[in-house]
């Protein structure tokens, strides 16, 4: 019964709050409730016992991303209202009978299979974040370091895009005229 | 009445489709960027919930490197962003048509 | 509690990583020279960036040798899957590398070239498609394609001028459109398997003799949506010109060959099982998207004023043609994949590098784009050589024999015919005859018509000897390929052959 109750609430704020972020013209009320959104989705997570999950959820999308964002919004200066285009209502109705056709298949043919096997069970007596720990380091080890090289990839390329270096392009400019820039522009490791 | 498999994919696959409708509606590039992160988002949640239901850790497992992906495509993003801004002061998807053809 | 685990170091093969890891201590050690010495020329970045590739490629030639006398290699838990085609799709991958990154040693500079992280990025970027192919495992090839990707868009942007960010930016859209795709794909593939791993999946399914079938097939559509986007099927495409023709010629050549490989293999794996299992839907929307993209693009590349953007087209209705040969789903075709790509690859990066060369920083008067046709016009007075080794990539991309492309052409064709797919041969056929008329256009400028006064000081504005090397290198390919068709067959057919494609 608590179960049902909280799934439903938070089923409920869920959705409220990111049709608020897609319809809004409001770039702030868009990204207070999409923070709202990614704390909420942690809930399900909390329900579903995926600790770790959850917390990792809130940490990264409300502590990190909305962070990133929030700063992107003062940089862009979107806090006054967004102009945008009418939208084709076509499109909207072609992914509203998408939407539906996917509940609909998902409500008729609930998932039969008597092959599924956990491959990685989880265990009653053992608690979440261990049990995860163990599967990540084992199993999951090469996608892991694997995802530590993506976030250096994505680290040089956010530093090396928004550095000063790239106000001036060498593409654009005469040969003569990169000759005549001070050695100082020339590669140099502070120089961003 | 007992919470399902299938009341998760149900609620997933709604928000999977409102990230869509924002994907295809807005035009200013951060709001579109929004949109992107729901896409993750509510597949997260299946993800999670599936895990739940078999018994079997690797759905939380793709659910965590999604948002490890997630993360690091927000940083690339805003990196363009900022670049594109710089230049044009704009960061709307319209003003984005020199090229054609 | 849970037991300690004792992982024996030998079960887990570490030697898998060998190539991949290669690749990212390149990666690091570019980023450490310059963290050390910063202001070195960008020469030597090529070179270390050559050195490792060559080292990545022995591991690679290494591999290849235990795979015929072993077969298939797992490592680390069943992560890491080196079979056949994961072997080749990597040397072609890293042969296409080599013979990029030397492009980088032009004459005039450009703003990429002055950063040292564009070479380590470029690195890891090689890394991540290596990784995306030498797996099963959704998660692991999920983490190489954005790894690859987000060091793609960084690329495409340090080109630094207006349209090669707005590239980059709706490259960027487009990938997380598609990576969002490829999550709820598989997340559908999890909830119906309970595995991520596609030869468990595919194992699962069939012993479920495919009863969830509504929920393979909207997997499927996911899937083929995040594929086609990243292969520029039609409708997914509409990227691909701007992209090509935002980003440098040098790296829109590199675009339209490595990253389409790693999709091709992980397609390969992803859909092929489901094709032998006879599920028509999937067999009838692969056929229609096969055709629709070769004839669509050959159609818009028809109509295209600038020389770059009909490449870009020709390159989207060459990967309809090799699509055609994982809807075909035999050993014969998915050799000819292989086949007809390592052929691409020389041929394609030799027309792109023809444009590097003759790429001017400033645009002329009146022109609105790097390459229009006219720039070529009467080049075969002006620069003779130039004139005849762009007219030699063009014929062999039109599939005149003897060259390239001819053979690949041939072989998948006939592999098409050989099992019972005619109409869809005749379509292959068809629509190569129609790619020769765009093909022979620029032939046509080069050759027939009169060269425009002034242009001529702008061909071979950014020649260098390097440049000129690559050149060299893709056109004897081209030429020689004759020779080389029926070893390659034979090492490619080995391969995909014993790793049961």
């Amino acid at each position: 019964m608590f179960e049902a109750i909280a799934f439903y609430l938070f089923a409920a704020l869920t959705i409220v709050m990111f049709t608020i972020t897609v319809m809004t013209s409001q770039a702030l009320y868009a990204i207070t409730a999409m923070a709202a959104g990614m704390i909420f989705i942690s809930a399900f997570f909390f329900i579903l016992g995926a600790d770790f999950l959850g917390a990792i959820q809130i940490i990264v999308y409300t502590g990190a991303v909305m962070a990133l964002y929030a700063f992107g919004m003062m940089f862009f200066d979107t806090t006054r209202n967004v102009v945008e285009k009418r939208t084709n209502p076509r499109i909207v109705f072609v992914l509203g009978v998408l939407a539906a056709v996917m509940v609909v298949a998902i409500f008729v043919a609930p998932i039969v299979s008597n092959n599924i096997q956990a491959l990685y069970p989880i265990q009653e007596n053992v608690g979440n974040s261990q049990a995860v720990g163990m599967v990540l380091f084992t199993k999951y080890l090469v996608p892991f370091e694997l995802a530590a090289v993506m976030l250096l990839v994505a680290m040089i390329g956010g530093i090396v895009l928004a550095g000063k270096k790239m106000d001036k392009s060498l593409t654009l400019m005469k040969e003569e005229e990169i000759d005549g820039l001070d050695e100082g522009f020339e590669p140099e490791a502070g120089g961003h | 009445m007992a919470i399902t498999l299938t009341h998760y994919l149900v609620l997933a696959s709604v928000l999977f489709v409102i990230g869509l409708i924002g994907v295809m509606r807005r035009k200013n590039l951060l709001m579109l960027f929004f949109a992107t992160e729901i896409l993750l988002n509510a597949t997260n949640i299946a993800f999670a919930a599936i895990s739940h239901y078999i018994g079997d850790l690797s759905g939380q497992m793709f659910a965590f490197f999604i948002i490890a992906i997630a993360a690091s495509e927000v940083a690339i993003g805003l990196g363009l962003l900022i670049v594109w801004y710089k230049r044009t002061g704009k960061i709307d998807l319209d003003q984005m048509n020199s090229m054609r053809g | 509690m849970l037991e300690p685990i004792h992982v024996a170091l030998g079960s887990l093969n570490i030697a898998t990583l060998a190539p991949m890891l290669i690749a990212i201590v390149g990666a690091l050690s570019i980023l450490i020279i310059d963290l050390a010495k910063g202001g070195l020329h960008k020469s030597l970045y090529v070179m270390i960036a050559l050195l490792f590739l060559l080292l990545d490629l022995g591991a690679l030639v290494d591999f290849g040798g235990v795979f015929l006398k072993n077969g298939t290699i797992l490592g680390f838990f069943d992560v890491m899957l080196m079979d056949g085609i994961a072997i080749l799709s990597q040397i072609i991958i890293v042969v296409g590398s080599m013979l990029f990154i030397p492009l980088a040693l032009t004459s005039k500079r450009f703003h990429e070239y002055d950063y040292p992280e564009y070479f380590a990025l470029f690195m890891f970027m090689i890394a991540g498609f290596q990784f995306m192919v030498a797996t099963d495992n959704l998660i692991m090839i999920f983490i190489g394609l954005e790894t690859a990707s987000l060091a793609l868009y960084t690329l495409i942007a340090l080109h630094n001028r207006s349209k090669s960010f707005e590239a980059a930016v709706k490259y960027f859209t487009m990938g997380a459109l598609a990576a969002g795709f490829y999550a709820f794909g598989s997340m559908i593939l999890y909830a119906i398997s309970g595995s991520v791993e596609i030869n468990q999946i595919a194992t699962i399914m069939a012993e479920d003799h495919y009863r969830n079938i509504g929920y393979v097939l909207l997997s499927m559509a996911f899937m083929i949506a995040a594929f086609g986007f990243k292969l520029s099927m039609v409708p997914f495409h509409t990227w691909t010109p701007d992209v090509y023709e935002g980003s440098s010629a040098a790296l829109a050549g590199y675009m339209s060959i490595v990253p389409k490989i790693a999709a091709f293999v992980v397609a390969m794996r992803l859909f092929e099982f489901l094709v032998h299992s006879g599920v028509a839907w999937l067999q009838v929307i692969l056929y229609i998207g096969v055709v629709v993209t070769m004839t669509a693009s050959n159609i818009w590349a028809l109509v295209q004023s600038d020389v770059k953007r009909m490449l870009a087209y020709s390159s989207i209705s060459h990967a309809g043609f090799v699509m055609a040969a994982i809807l075909i789903g035999t050993t014969q075709s998915n050799t000819g994949l292989f086949l007809y790509w390592a052929l691409f690859s020389f041929t394609n990066l030799g027309a792109f590098t023809m444009l590097w060369v003759n790429r001017q920083k400033n645009l002329i008067a009146g022109q609105s784009s790097d390459h229009p046709y006219e720039k070529f016009s009467g080049m075969v007075k002006t620069m003779p050589m130039a004139a005849v080794m762009m007219g030699l990539f063009m014929l062999s991309l039109a599939g005149i024999p003897p060259f390239g492309l001819f053979w690949g052409k041939m072989y998948l064709i006939g592999s098409a015919v050989s099992s019972g797919y005619t109409v869809l041969a005749l379509i292959m056929a068809l629509n190569s005859a129609i790619a020769g008329y765009y093909y022979l256009k620029l032939i046509v400028f080069m050759f027939m018509k009169e060269p425009i006064v002034g242009y001529d000081q702008y061909y071979f504005m950014n020649a260098s000897l390097s440049l000129k090397t690559i050149i060299g290198i893709a056109a004897v390919g081209t030429i020689f390929a004759v020779f080389a068709v029926n070893p390659l067959l034979k090492v490619i057919t080995l391969f995909v052959y014993n790793s049961g494609y």
